[in-house]
């Protein structure tokens, strides 16, 4: 969450809804980094090259209610957004977006938003990236489990584990359910360190009181 | 997860046929990806014992056997909108009861129990691998190429799950039509 931008007498985006929007409002919780990755922001765009297109990384977080989805799909979509890799979900109820989209400039992403954003439920932000790296993967996929009772630090110990094997989380996902904690990462690992991570991961597991089981997350191509 | 532990189901219901019905060894065919229209319409039932399809039948085993890891290939997968697969799970490790290699058309799963979760990848949908419940236990029908013998296959497990991925290719679906949620597909993280 930013500072809001501009001068207008838009809504604050703390002070909750407000009846009636400016329709152009230039104060929206809208930010964005201006570090670096801006070269090329006025080449063609052509749905399927990407890398010839503005890519933003996109956050929207607030509140859960029906529509937000469509509501910020809706607005960027206007100013020819393609979402291209997303993930949504709920967290404690916050509905929680991040996603990459190619096309506009950040500026143009962030007035479209305004409107989404402009009850000060919702908080974006919005920045530029550089295109997708190659991928380099060269780890067998694992699936790492583990619950306990809730406690400090059992994402960074385990997780710790994990990188000092030259592992790398592609996905994870906590939950806190009552006392109980919940965590799933889809990892990559190196070929043959497996046993040996799952021994360390027992270990760390001992000391936080929780239990973690690793296990090979195979598909099969039929 | 495979349950190790069923016992194979009986009969080869494959009769006397054999790939030599086919008459030829087919041709290496390239294969269609995701996204294209003939993997997402059904497609048309066929005649068995057409020159035609047996060909297609042998140009799918020719096409699946030079596919690195595939087990099973649907005749939409080399552009042609037809109800015909070719299946050969009997080198994987998480096979139990395997009938071979063999093409099946205009195929049906008549029966299906003991569903199981599963991650599966496809050639046609290369970077993405689902999680989908698939019953490890089912009896297909089809006609075999060649002969036009109908026959009533009794299988499970990794077979089971391949044919109803090959079925499901001839109606036009792909396992991203039947993941488990929106959380279960996966970047494909390991190439064969």
């Amino acid at each position: 969450m930013s500072t809001p931008r501009g001068t207008g007498p838009g809504p604050h985006p703390r002070r909750g809804p407000v009846p009636a929007r400016n329709p152009a409002p230039p104060a929206c919780p809208v930010s964005r980094s201006v570090g670096g990755g801006r070269a090329g922001l006025s080449e063609p765009r052509r749905i399927g090259q990407t890398a010839l297109m503005n890519e933003l990384a996109i956050t929207v977080i607030g509140p859960d209610r029906p529509g937000i989805v469509a509501d910020v799909a809706e607005a960027l979509a206007r100013v020819g957004a393609n979402l291209t890799d997303s993930t949504m979900t709920r967290l404690r109820g916050h509905f929680a977006m991040t996603l990459v989209c190619a096309g506009p400039t950040p500026d143009e992403a962030e007035a479209a938003l305004a409107p989404v954003v402009g009850d000060g439920q919702l908080v974006a932000t919005v920045r530029p990236v550089g295109p997708e790296a190659a991928r380099t993967s060269v780890g067998e996929p694992y699936l790492m489990s583990v619950h306990g009772a809730d406690r400090l630090g059992i994402v960074a110990a385990l997780t710790r584990v994990l990188a000092e094997a030259g592992g790398n989380v592609t996905d994870l996902t906590t939950r806190l359910t009552g006392s109980l904690y919940v965590l799933l990462a889809e990892v990559e690992l190196p070929p043959g360190v497996a046993d040996r991570v799952a021994e360390r991961l027992g270990a760390v597991a001992a000391d936080l009181d929780v239990e973690v089981s690793l296990r090979r997350a195979e598909s099969d191509l039929l | 997860m495979v349950d190790k532990s069923e016992v194979a189901v009986q009969g080869s219901g494959l009769g006397d046929w054999t790939l030599e019905v086919l008459g030829e060894p087919g041709r290496v065919r390239p294969v269609v990806t995701a996204p294209a229209a003939v993997l997402s319409r059904a497609s048309e039932t066929v005649d068995p014992l057409a020159a035609d399809v047996v060909r297609l039948a042998a140009d799918l085993v020719a096409t699946m056997r030079v596919s690195p890891g595939c087990v099973g290939l649907a005749a939409p997968q080399i552009g042609v909108p037809a109800r015909v697969f070719a299946v050969d799970v009997s080198r994987h490790p998480k096979t139990v009861t395997s009938h071979g290699t063999f093409v099946l058309c205009n195929a049906e799963v008549v029966e299906a129990s003991r569903w199981r979760l599963g991650r599966e990848g496809c050639m046609s949908v290369p970077d993405l691998t689902g999680d989908v419940k698939r019953a490890s236990r089912i009896v297909v029908r089809g006609v075999l190429p060649g002969t036009g013998a109908e026959v009533r296959l009794v299988t499970d497990a990794f077979e089971a799950r391949a044919l109803q991925h090959e079925i499901d290719h001839c109606a036009g679906k792909l396992f991203l039509d039947r993941v488990a949620g929106a959380h279960a597909v996966y970047q494909r993280k390991v190439y064969l």
